[in-house]
């Protein structure tokens, strides 16, 4: 199966966004529907039984968020990306914990964007892995205020859901971000990239934890904002790191949303 | 807190959108097809749209004023017409910080712009 097999599903009211993505889509999948409400949306999830549907959040009669899990249980092989041009940081976890497989920024996104998904999209199919396994970053056009920044966390789909938040900020930012999950990616791409400005980084990895990381870092002298993301860490390790330079820890608990806006605020992200 | 600026968010909302320099661009990235196709639909629809924003303004209807601003502003940012988004945008953000007076003012700043950009480029 190549991306020109694909059949994609465009739920969309706004119709200069609809025909903008029709036209990054045209040469590369095999079939395009569009339609202007989710309740049309659901006629040609049964008629045509679309490999990806992206889905508008705000639409007129039931929203987008709404009918998420309606979608995925007519298409559970479908992708289904959730699309809007400003997302609350709580529709951004809703949406994943109903069922999209992304969650797609339509001030960030660009045609190089939709090849990523594409390319995601046709690697689930045929591996049968999780989208969000797969999916790569996305780079957004340069700016002067976009930053690197690299997620390392082991925990595939905790990294997935930052990744989608860092791609939604309420800044409007765009950034370049990168996530690994081993240690050693991590510094075979530094070695190639240079240190990002943001470090979110696990206190246990697999291969390794936080202090080995902060070490390399810090021998090498480079200038990276480092957060440590954690379960559960002890006051006398968080002063150990406030030492070794870390500018903030973040609790893997249940408002670690919220700790992330905040931080990436402080950080001017 | 109340209509506090966000980090790209120009000064003042007097700054100009050049919509022919920046249709042009998107011509050459785009294709003239596309280009004429948004241009076509933005004309037949932008009128209702005002429209509806009118009316919403005249009702302070707020919330009708926001949902009108965010869809819209997926229209402007695909047309690259930045500043008319980032004024989508404060228009969506007075509203959820009920700052009203300063939601009122921004919508009629909208509508001047939109009327501007329909005029410009019909």
């Amino acid at each position: 199966m190549s991306s020109s097999d694909l059949k994609v599903l465009i739920v969309e009211d706004e119709m200069i966004f609809a025909r903008q993505l029709e036209s990054w889509l045209k040469n590369k999948v095999s079939d395009i529907y569009i339609s202007n409400t989710s309740e049309n949306g659901s006629y040609y999830l049964s008629m045509e039984n679309p490999d990806i549907i992206f889905l508008d959040n705000q639409l007129p009669g039931i929203n987008g968020l709404d009918v998420i899990e309606f979608y995925k249980e007519k298409a559970p092989n479908s992708i289904l990306v959730l699309m809007s041009s400003v997302f609350l940081l709580e529709e951004i976890t809703q949406a994943l914990k109903v069922g999209a497989d992304y969650v797609f920024n339509k001030r960030n996104e660009n045609e190089s964007g939709l090849n990523s998904i594409l390319e995601a999209s046709l690697k689930t199919k045929s591996s049968g892995n999780p989208f969000w396994k797969i999916i790569e970053f996305i780079t957004p056009d340069k700016s002067d205020t976009s930053k690197k920044v690299v997620i390392l966390e082991d925990e595939e789909l905790f990294s997935f859901q930052l990744l989608m938040l860092l791609n939604n900020l309420p800044s409007q930012k765009k950034h370049t971000v990168h996530r690994f999950s081993r240690a050693d990616e991590f510094i075979k791409h530094v070695r190639k990239n240079n240190y990002p400005d943001v470090l979110f980084l696990d206190y246990e990895l697999e291969d390794s934890n936080a202090h080995e990381i902060l070490d390399h870092i810090n021998k090498h002298g480079k200038e990276c904002n480092t957060i440590i993301l954690s379960a559960n860490i002890d006051i006398d390790t968080a002063l150990s790191l406030n030492l070794e330079g870390v500018s903030e820890i973040i609790m893997k608990d249940e408002n670690w949303q919220k700790s992330i806006t905040e931080c990436a605020r402080n950080l001017k992200l | 807190m109340k209509g506090l600026p966000t980090n790209n968010q120009p000064s003042t909302f007097d700054a100009k959108d050049d919509f022919h320099a920046i249709l042009d661009e998107l011509r050459e990235k785009e294709g003239d097809y596309l280009v004429d196709e948004f241009i076509k639909i933005f004309s037949n629809r932008i009128p209702t749209d005002i429209t509806h924003l009118i009316e919403s303004r005249k009702n302070s209807n707020f919330r009708e004023l926001k949902q009108k601003a965010h869809f819209l502003s997926t229209t402007l940012v695909t047309l690259k017409f930045t500043h008319g988004r980032l004024l989508a945008s404060e228009i969506e953000n007075a509203v959820d910080s009920e700052d009203t007076t300063r939601a009122l003012k921004l919508t009629d700043q909208f509508i001047e712009y939109l009327n501007k950009a329909l005029n410009t480029i019909s």
